[in-house]
């Protein structure tokens, strides 16, 4: 078949079609409109979904031009930013696998139930295996796998998103220091003597795991380390060493922003971890918030104190519950103190969903989960999710538990993958 | 629709001026009605609007339409001191955006923006961009190249990546 036209031939299959007849000219105000950029930009920004951008840019070289301009995403996300899809549920004993709970609308549009229905929803159930959720972001999501009889435990890093076949990338537990492979030894759930630790999903499109792995002594000696995960390894990526008035109190999680990871160092203190500068330092809690003591409560996820983080990755949050006030605070990286952005009383919004939110030693919520610039939250009871709309002051019951023993443990949000991947920019000019 | 005088006029104490359209069509508006086009404005400020305001690139039948959207959106122009046309109501002016959006179609949309844009209107341009970007919503990039007639200039490797990486997006 002659290949002189414009439109190029396709081949499918092997079987090669003709090209499809050009379209119907433009009007000249269309093509005026259409071939400017600016204006393009302008139509683009204005789409609703990323999911209507990707295919825009799709359209032609132009538009995928516009749509792949830094500058133009960045816009896109302050006008779009990226949604909350659904959850996955992790609960005790006696289901063996998380659930994925879609968001009730109108917080999940319709235009997005493809994305969400049939790659949120993907199976977690693994013959033979317990699988639980220990992180969810940007379409990533690691899983921990425990074999039945506790004689295999792993990590994997799934992203159904990109990949709803559930190919799994499988993580190593122990960094390169310790790649003894005995099957007969039951891996460590961390690496040797750590007092904290956790991953985390770098910000470059999720794709980068990381490590944190913090060891306190009694004597006040405090090491942290930060590994990169790269070709089926952990490498160190930052080190640093500093001396803290003795031991952490109960872990709030941690939280990495920008350069640093902010967890607890004691039960007025934030520690940091600069991992530019490789150096450790403590900043003050807000006046009146405390981590609460080591009470195993991190085991069950029972959060007084959490922290979150700014989408722009300007500042660090934190969410303080007592009940049935909630407090959120903010430092803005370069400035010396926390400003208390919100103050929210749980206890109407509670006794609406027949929650009694009152606090004292019959309290019952606690906290989860706080969403980016810390616009929703997730609370918790033993039985049943709840949704924190921070600026409407809405409380939803989002999941209720079914099975007669179960407890709630962890509520992992699904948020829409932003951005989406473009190829670079130099091969579409 | 009527031609005005070529002379600016006074009324109700409002400063008129006159915008001429492409082909050759006479608007008399006050000036701040015509000021929400910030082109206009800065021809204002500059004293430069006496003999009227040509508009080579505006066509009549978008120039009355753009007229009458600042006729209605008179009253929310910010820079308007004593606006003597009543500013509309904010229902009324909800309905009027929500009927001119609905019945604007190709190529009279792009029209308008193309008029938006030129005159540096921004709440048209808003609103008129909003329009065609709704028109995109939940349509495969083939319906995008065929309602606006588009070529597809890719490549099929090329078109293939990019659903590749982004296929979450390409969900029906």
């Amino acid at each position: 078949m002659a290949m002189t036209q414009t439109n190029q031939a396709i081949e499918v299959d092997g079987e090669r079609l003709s090209p499809p007849p050009p379209p119907p000219a433009a009007s000249p105000a269309v093509s005026a409109v259409l071939e400017n950029e600016d204006l393009v930009g302008e139509i683009l920004l204005r789409l609703a979904f990323p999911t209507t951008l990707v295919r825009a840019a799709l359209a032609c070289r132009r538009w995928l031009r516009v749509a792949s301009d830094p500058s133009f995403l960045r816009r896109f996300r302050e006008l779009h930013p990226p949604r909350l899809l659904g959850f996955y549920v992790t609960s005790k004993i006696p289901r063996a696998h998380p659930l994925f709970v879609p968001m009730p609308p109108p917080a999940r549009p319709p235009e997005l139930d493809p994305v969400v229905l049939r790659r949120g929803n993907f199976s977690l159930a693994y013959e033979g295996y317990t699988t639980s959720i220990y992180q969810c972001r940007n379409g990533s999501i690691l899983l921990f796998k425990e074999r039945h009889d506790r004689r295999e435990l792993k990590y994997a890093v799934h992203r159904p998103l990109q990949h709803p076949e559930r190919g799994l990338l499988a993580i190593p537990f122990s960094s390169t220091h310790d790649d003894d492979d005995d099957d007969d030894v039951e891996p460590d759930l961390g690496f040797d003597g750590e007092n904290v630790w956790g991953f985390h999903f770098g910000e470059d499109g999720g794709s980068q795991l990381y490590r944190l792995s913090v060891m306190f002594t009694p004597r006040g000696a405090t090491s942290a380390w930060f590994y990169a995960f790269r070709d089926g390894g952990w490498h160190v990526h930052t080190k640093a060493t500093a001396q803290l008035p003795g031991l952490p109190p109960e872990s709030a999680g941690f939280v990495v922003v920008r350069d640093k990871a902010y967890l607890a160092a004691t039960a007025s203190s934030v520690l940091v971890l600069d991992l530019k500068s490789s150096s450790l330092y403590t900043i003050q809690l807000p006046d009146g918030v405390e981590f609460p003591p080591v009470m195993m409560a991190y085991n069950d996820r029972r959060h007084d104190v959490l922290f979150g983080r700014a989408s722009d990755d300007s500042g660090v949050y934190i969410a303080d519950l007592k009940e049935p006030q909630l407090r959120i605070w903010l430092l803005k990286h370069g400035s010396t103190g926390w400003t208390l952005v919100d103050t929210i009383c749980l206890q109407s919004m509670c006794a609406n969903l027949h929650i009694n939110c009152v606090g004292g030693d019959s309290r019952v919520v606690y906290m989860d989960y706080v969403g980016d610039d810390a616009e929703f939250l997730f609370l918790k009871t033993d039985e049943c999710a709840l949704y924190l709309d921070v600026k409407s002051r809405q409380l939803h019951k989002v999941y209720e538990v079914t099975e007669k023993d179960e407890i709630l443990f962890s509520i992992m949000p699904f948020m829409m993958i932003w951005p989406p991947i473009f190829p670079v920019r130099k091969e579409i000019s | 629709m009527a031609a005005a005088a070529a002379e600016a006029t006074t009324d109700g104490g409002g400063k008129m001026i006159i915008l001429i359209s492409a082909d050759g069509k006479r608007f008399e508006v006050t000036e701040a009605v015509a000021s929400q086009s910030q082109l206009i404005s800065n021809m204002i400020e500059d004293d430069c609007t006496e003999n009227g305001v040509r508009l080579p690139n505006v066509d009549g039948d978008i120039l009355t339409m753009v007229v009458d959207y600042c006729n209605m959106h008179a009253g929310d122009a910010a820079a308007a001191g004593d606006t003597m046309k009543a500013s509309s109501t904010e229902e009324e002016l909800k309905k009027f955006d929500a009927e001119l959006v609905q019945a604007l179609e190709n190529p009279v949309l792009f029209k308008l923006i193309l008029a938006a844009n030129f005159l540096n209107i921004k709440s048209l341009l808003d609103m008129t961009c909003q329009r065609v970007a709704d028109m995109m919503s939940g349509k495969t990039p083939e319906q995008m190249r065929e309602t606006f007639s588009i070529e597809n200039d890719f490549t099929p490797e090329e078109e293939a990546a990019i659903r590749q990486e982004n296929a979450w997006a390409f969900d029906d």
